[in-house]
């Protein structure tokens, strides 16, 4: 794991042209343009600390620029907590830029952004995250700095957890709210110069993932590092790999791979 | 005042109604990748009378050259670069000048497109001038907070084209 992590930060000191900001675990303050519309499959495959057995989650879902500034996005969750592939519930999320400061190569822009989810799945972590495990929300902000070589973005936010329907109450032990941060470096690593829209473009980040629990003041910090594809520019394929570094709350499945398949479709 | 600059400017028009846009480089602002150009460039196509784009994704501009006899809304370059989510920096427009004069504080008009010269010194304008136009949507937001301290008639006058030779 060190080992990915030093070569990442080492892909992401070495020179190359302009960075990006696609964050695959956090999203940045950049929206999706006017009237396009995309689609993507983000699945991870975790190990259970309990079982040993590997945890599937896959969250398709559907997002569209209503306008420059505002974009919405409809989620759903699956996995095979069951055994078998079955809907876990799903979430709306909406994202809205209210400040952007664009300059040549460069530019800085702050967004809000809001999720409802809804989760029938079992309560079995005092981690929340509503983006397929917990029924609750999510409310915060975002803020992207692009440096011609580098992307720095960092996220604050708060999210409550609410029981998963009628059968799966929130346990009353665990604190049902708590305060996100995010801070994601990226870098663009090729092409070492643009010539067409068909290049392949890869780029490199690292994240790091943080929570506190509201009520009992635990917490965990996750660093995890991706690699980023994007074909024809149009679609894209990122691979992470999230690890834990600290934690002092019960998780269930910290660690483990994450693949993202996205398409995003042009409109005039 | 305004009415007499519309009215000069429609005799103008009637003067040049041959004037044609020919080309419009847009340096466009806050794109990052090559993901952001091809989402510009898909709206950019878009724009009536464009007849192709030659991009350079390392400075991220777009060379747009128009149809012959094409009638060009100029604020649609602007309108377009917003809608994919980015800023224009620069625009700059090759005209067809044959029967234009640069003449500070003169207006014309071109397809509707309401054109006055600033900061403008007597110009030669035979064939073909490239003119930058100067307004806010424009230039970067740095570039035309400046120019409007020197030349607040921009801020007043937002339907107005202003232009200068480059």
């Amino acid at each position: 794991m060190k080992k990915i992590v030093y070569t990442t930060l080492f892909l992401l000191c070495t020179n190359a042209i302009l960075s990006q900001e696609l964050f695959s675990y956090s999203e940045p303050a950049s929206n999706v343009p006017s009237k396009s519309f995309g689609v993507r499959v983000n699945s991870m495959l975790m190990r259970n600390t309990v079982n040993r057995f590997v945890n599937f989650h896959t969250m398709p879902e559907f997002f569209y620029g209503i306008n420059k500034n505002l974009m919405v996005r409809g989620q759903q969750f699956l996995s095979n907590r069951t055994n078998t592939l079955l809907v876990d519930g799903g979430s709306v999320y909406a994202k809205y830029r209210f400040l952007s400061n664009d300059e040549m190569h460069k530019h800085f822009r702050m967004a809000a952004f809001a999720r409802y989810s809804y989760n029938k799945g079992y309560i079995h972590q005092e981690e929340i995250e509503t983006q397929g495990f917990n029924s609750g929300y999510e409310v915060g902000m975002v803020a992207t700095q692009l440096m011609h070589k580098y992307a720095l973005s960092g996220s604050i936010s708060y999210e409550k957890a609410f029981s998963n329907g009628e059968i799966n109450k929130f346990p009353t032990n665990y604190s049902s709210d708590a305060t996100n941060l995010t801070l994601s470096v990226g870098k663009l690593l090729l092409p070492k110069n643009y010539t067409n829209f068909k290049q392949v473009n890869v780029n490199a980040m690292v994240e790091v993932l943080g929570q506190r629990l509201n009520s009992n003041g635990k917490y965990f910090v996750d660093v995890a590092p991706t690699l980023q594809f994007i074909i024809n520019s149009q679609a894209r394929l990122d691979i992470g790999y999230r690890k834990q570094i600290y934690s002092n709350m019960l998780r269930k499945a910290p660690n483990g791979f994450m693949f993202k398949l996205e398409y995003l479709f042009l409109r005039k | 005042m305004k009415f007499i600059i519309i009215t000069i400017a429609f005799i103008c028009n009637s003067i040049l109604s041959n004037a044609q846009i020919i080309t419009a480089e847009i340096s466009a602002l806050g794109l990052t990748c090559s993901m952001c150009s091809r989402t510009t460039y898909s709206k950019l196509i878009t724009i009536a009378g464009v007849e192709k784009i030659t991009t350079n994704l390392n400075n991220t501009s777009f060379l747009l050259h128009m149809k012959k006899d094409a009638k060009v809304d100029v604020n649609q370059f602007k309108d377009k670069v917003e809608s994919a989510g980015y800023t224009v920096g620069g625009l700059v427009l090759s005209i067809d000048a044959s029967k234009i004069s640069a003449i500070n504080n003169e207006t014309f008009i071109i397809d509707n497109n309401l054109f006055k010269w600033i900061n403008t010194k007597p110009t030669n304008t035979k064939g073909e001038i490239k003119v930058k136009v100067l307004g806010k949507g424009f230039l970067s937001t740095k570039e035309y907070k400046e120019l409007v301290k020197s030349n607040p008639i921009i801020k007043q006058n937002a339907s107005i084209l202003f232009i200068k030779p480059v």
